[in-house]
């Protein structure tokens, strides 16, 4: 068991600046997960961790030691790969009791592990077979097996279950996350899946362009993302962003663009505003249609998506796309000029020029 | 016949299958005329008395039975002695395995120095390439050049003039060193094949192995065991196994460094002697039956191990 901490950690290849000076904390036994788009460092910071790529600059730490120059077999952590990385002419024992061996442990003692970790996995039935006669399942529990067994002080996961089918996506996150409620392993997990994220994480690391944007819990980020990106990103259907001009009058900020004029009372919250923000509002903060009434979006339906449990409006707002997610027990017209009330409470607001919040 | 209907004669399979004869047809003719038919003629040789007396009629050539298998085995050229004179099926052997085993690894030694990316390995890779592809003709002579038994001989000058040694040698002249060269000599002509094959394989290993490999603690001795060792298990028999058969059958090399002299007679050049020096053809062809029955085994061992792994 042990912290990590990344300060100021860069990572070039070349010219092109991977990771750019990144300060990450995870917790003694927390589950962080870094979360971005393709090509956002997010691996990398993995990698760098794990050993497996050198720091440029800046110091990474593991339980108070900077291990910048200590190879990854002497860093005491365990990691999960993309695409399982097994062995392939060992069966899943010797997969599992690898690291065991190496590590010198005695014989009887790797038997126990292995059993241990098997059994906790479901995979005892698996122990003698190759890797190639395994369901993309079975190899994804045998991976963390590996890791598991080890006993390491942090356990690195690179995208795990990118290669599974989504159902066995659902089952599998749910079991490491009864893993590390078992095991509370400091762990660091890269996705670029943001459901994944928020269901996993203690704390997430939003990525982008070898940048932090933000590092919170996965509530925090959903109710006060630090940034449009941020607010973007998580939250699916992601969040509707309309362009607007703001004034302020009588405390009051209002809010006009084309299809909507809102009025917020601004209750000292915001002294003062760009004339060009962003609006940006969730699709389950919509609720309508609705006939009349103040502070409404009128928008034209394009496409519905009823999924039974709710029903997705795709509607066109001034030339910008809106979703809404709204009571699927209602029977909205494609084509047809409807009005949605979004709750105003958690309207989020954006500076158009810097992506920063500013509500 | 009803419309619509076809005949066989007309069925597109019929027509298909004519085809596929018809183009394999040269090739199959080819492989009759020069391998199949010499082959079985070769065998009928084997066992009738041809000579260069009966040759322009040899198709009435007296049935001798295993005479000339007798014959063959009981020969001081092919029969194993003692330690000084092996004999061509002992030699043979030793020859064969052991420029083999060297071949594939010094193949795999160069494969791992050219799978790591440095200045120049494109160079390197085609320098290394050179042995394998000259022609034999031309590098045989070099070696036989540079081991001239003569004061001028190259290596012969270099150690005089360094003062190792007081008079020239005949490297390829001595008993022993003769093998021995011939078997460094082979493993020099065709360690690149070998590497080759291995880079080929050696490129295809997933990274990532390495990867978790570190992780689970394994340093670079462990990584090469467990790992890259593992994983070129299959194309490093293969390489074994199709280099022994091809120089088992190997003829050219040894003839053009010593002649099959000096303790390096094989059986491949022992049946060149055999049929074109004492113009033996019922005893030549009794040699190579018995060279072809041990590449069989070698066959056999191929197929059922190389062939048949899944891996």
């Amino acid at each position: 068991m042990a912290e990590v901490v990344l300060e100021k950690v860069m990572k070039k290849f070349g010219d092109f600046v991977a990771v750019k000076g990144i300060d990450l904390k995870v917790d003694d036994g927390a589950f962080t997960v870094l979360v971005g788009p393709s090509g956002c460092g997010k691996t990398t910071t993995l990698r760098m961790i794990a050993g497996l790529e050198e720091v440029t600059s800046g110091e990474v730490k593991i339980g108070e030691k900077v291990v910048n120059r200590v190879p990854p077999k002497d860093r005491d952590i365990a990691m999960v790969f993309q695409n399982y990385a097994l062995y392939p002419h060992m069966d899943v024992y010797n997969n599992m009791a690898f690291g065991l061996k190496l590590r010198k442990i005695p014989k009887k003692e790797i038997e126990e592990r292995v059993h241990a970790a098997a059994s906790l996995l479901g995979i005892e039935g698996k122990l003698k077979s190759k890797p190639r006669e395994l369901s993309g399942g079975q190899r994804q529990r045998v991976a963390v097996g590996r890791a598991i067994v080890r006993n390491p002080k942090v356990f690195l996961f690179d995208e795990p279950l990118s290669n599974l089918d989504a159902k066995l996506r659902v089952q599998m996150r749910t079991e490491l996350e009864q893993l590390h409620h078992k095991l509370q392993t400091t762990t660091v997990y890269v996705t670029h899946d943001q459901v994944e994220a928020m269901t996993l994480g203690s704390k997430i690391a939003v990525m982008r362009d070898g940048v932090i944007h933000q590092y919170a819990s996965p509530q925090e980020t959903y109710d006060h993302p630090s940034n449009q990106f941020v607010a973007g990103f998580i939250g699916s259907p992601a969040m509707n962003f309309l362009p607007a001009r703001a004034t302020l009058s009588n405390g009051n900020l209002i809010l006009t663009g084309e299809g909507f004029t809102i009025t917020l009372p601004s209750n000292g919250r915001i002294d003062t505003v760009p004339e060009q923000v962003v609006l940006g509002i969730r699709p389950e903060d919509l609720t309508g249609p609705v006939s009349e009434g103040e502070n409404l979006l009128q928008v034209k339906v394009k496409v519905t998506e009823p999924l039974g449990n709710e029903l997705l409006v795709y509607a066109d707002c001034g030339g910008e796309q809106v979703v809404a997610n709204l009571d699927p027990h209602q029977h909205v017209e494609i084509d047809s000029t409807i009005k949605l009330s979004p709750n105003l409470n958690t309207l989020h607001l954006f500076d158009k020029e810097s992506e920063a919040t500013l509500l | 016949m009803k419309r619509g209907q076809l005949s066989r004669w007309d069925s597109l399979e019929a027509r298909e299958s004519r085809l596929a004869w018809l183009l394999t047809s040269p090739t199959a003719l080819i492989v009759f005329g020069l391998i199949i038919f010499p082959a079985i003629f070769s065998i009928w040789i084997s066992f009738h008395d041809v000579t260069l007396r009966n040759l322009n009629d040899v198709f009435h050539a007296p049935f001798v039975g295993w005479k000339n298998y007798v014959r063959v085995v009981n020969d001081f050229a092919f029969k194993f002695q003692n330690f000084r004179q092996w004999g061509a099926a002992v030699t043979s052997v030793v020859y064969s395995f052991a420029s083999t085993f060297l071949t594939v690894l010094i193949g795999l030694l160069a494969a791992l120095l050219l799978n790591k990316p440095f200045r120049g390995r494109g160079a390197t890779r085609a320098i290394f390439l050179f042995p394998y592809v000259a022609p034999i003709v031309s590098v045989a002579f070099v070696w036989r050049w540079i081991l001239d038994p003569r004061p001028s001989g190259v290596l012969n000058d270099v150690l005089m003039r360094l003062g190792l040694i007081g008079a020239p040698k005949a490297y390829l002249a001595t008993r022993g060193l003769a093998l021995l060269i011939v078997i460094v000599f082979e493993a020099w002509r065709y360690f690149p094949f070998a590497m080759l094959m291995i880079l080929a394989r050696l490129q295809a290993i997933d990274k990532t192995l390495y990867e978790a490999a570190s992780v689970d603690g394994a340093g670079g001795w462990h990584k090469f065991r467990f790992i890259t060792l593992s994983e070129l298990r299959y194309v490093l028999g293969a390489v074994f196994l199709l280099r022994l058969i091809w120089t088992f059958n190997k003829f050219d090399d040894i003839f053009l460094l010593t002649g099959g002299g000096f303790g390096t007679n094989v059986l491949p050049v022992l049946t060149y002697q055999f049929s074109f020096g004492a113009y033996n053809f019922g005893k030549g062809a009794a040699n190579a039956m018995i060279l072809l029955s041990i590449l069989l085994v070698f066959l056999l061992v191929y197929v059922r191990t190389v062939m048949r792994s899944t891996d």
